[in-house]
């Protein structure tokens, strides 16, 4: 009995020496500087996809500056040239766009760590071109075959505006190399389309369904250009 | 803080997506290129329709027809890419076992087509404009008239054309 109450004693003791331990360690532990600087980057997937896919042509640079402890500044800038076979038509549509917004980090880093996870917010706007290479009339029964048309028509001056929700992560895997992910969901608020067809690719916003939401997933590679440190008291 | 917008994010997700839309599949038959709707009526009694026990139509020169039974409403496909098709309509008498020949009837429907677009998963359709029709001379007559009762084909819903005999 006697000799598990020592035992108690022992343990309850060494666990407030851990604490006074991590007490202590708390006041006195370097403080590890959080770097701030401008980091530019590519969307992997888009920039492979030049590669991979022949009916695809499309660079998307992103760039962020990091405002404060929490806060980083997004620009993301781009162009698409993409090709697309459907059942009953044949489109391409080639644009440029432009998305700026603000990364919100809620990842505590530790020690010198400089990884983030984080939400955000983008507006986006894109001016672009559709050009329809062929169709088929929609025509009933099968006396009559169904008819092609290759009218090769363009629809010149188009644009979309949407808002983008991001949530992401974005780690350090060497120096200044980030590697990073994202998941965005897209709402169009205002697209101009031509008079007898449809907008049904946006570049920067992507593929266009008959609601006005869509999502995307992006993987980014990145490059941090440090231009200076601040040193902050950790908060815990 | 972190948590709660943490949450705020991904309640904001599953709402987005129980909103996406599957937009791959084409429903609407009514949405499709009309054919001529065409009605056939007692020339006695023009108020009246009148089925026809057997009737055989088909465009000039092809040689595959549609066939028809006890009806007395026919719909017929027209060429969504030019101004004219000419259809022949045949129409039988049946003695039990046996179809006789004892009426050739050719019209030749002209019209502007114009495409329309529907959606992604349909595609197009046509619509025509400037309907009218020839009734051609025939030597074997059942017709005796017919009555455009549009101009414009937009849907098959309604009769377009009444033909008496």
């Amino acid at each position: 009995m006697s000799k598990i109450f020592t035992y108690k004693y022992f343990i309850s003791c060494l666990l407030h020496l851990c604490f006074i331990t991590v007490a202590w360690s708390q006041n006195t532990a370097p403080i590890y500087p959080d770097v701030y600087g401008l980091r530019i980057g590519v969307d992997a997937l888009s920039a492979s996809r030049n590669i991979w896919d022949k009916d695809f042509k499309g660079l998307d640079i992103q760039a962020d500056y990091r405002l404060n402890k929490k806060w980083y500044a997004v620009a993301e800038a781009g162009f698409v040239d993409k090709w697309k076979e459907e059942d009953r038509m044949t489109f391409s549509t080639k644009g440029s766009y432009l998305r700026i917004g603000a990364d919100k980090n809620l990842y505590q880093n530790w020690l010198d760590m400089n990884n983030m996870i984080y939400v955000g917010g983008r507006y986006g706007f894109s001016l672009f071109e559709q050009q329809l290479h062929s169709y088929e009339i929609l025509t009933q029964g099968d006396y009559i075959n169904q008819v092609r048309v290759n009218p090769n028509e363009t629809f010149t001056g188009l644009s979309a505006h949407w808002i983008e929700l991001v949530t992401g992560l974005k780690a350090e895997v060497a120096k200044n190399v980030f590697i990073g992910m994202s998941f965005r969901l897209h709402a169009l608020i205002y697209q101009k389309q031509p008079e007898s067809f449809e907008n049904l690719y946006i570049p920067g916003y992507g593929k266009k369904y008959s609601g006005n939401i869509g999502a995307s997933f992006n993987y980014s590679v990145s490059y941090l250009f440090p231009m200076k440190k601040k040193y902050e008291a950790p908060t815990f | 803080m972190k948590t709660k917008s943490i949450y705020i994010a991904l309640l904001g997700a599953t709402f987005a997506f129980s909103s996406c839309e599957k937009d791959d599949l084409c429903d609407g038959t009514n949405n499709q290129t009309p054919r001529l709707h065409i009605g056939l009526f007692d020339q006695a009694n023009v108020e009246n329709k009148k089925s026809a026990e057997y009737l055989r139509a088909y465009i000039s020169g092809d040689e595959k027809f549609l066939e028809l039974n006890n009806s007395s409403e026919i719909y017929l496909p027209l060429y969504p890419d030019t101004n004219e098709t000419q259809w022949v309509i045949e129409l039988y008498d049946v003695d039990g076992e046996e179809v006789n020949l004892i009426g050739v009837e050719t019209f030749t429907y002209q019209y502007t087509p114009q495409v329309e677009y529907i959606n992604k998963a349909c595609g197009f359709k046509t619509i025509f404009n400037g309907f009218s029709f020839i009734k051609e001379s025939s030597a074997l007559p059942w017709v005796n008239s017919a009555l455009l009762t549009t101009n414009s084909l937009t849907n098959e819903q309604d009769i377009h054309l009444q033909i008496f005999y």
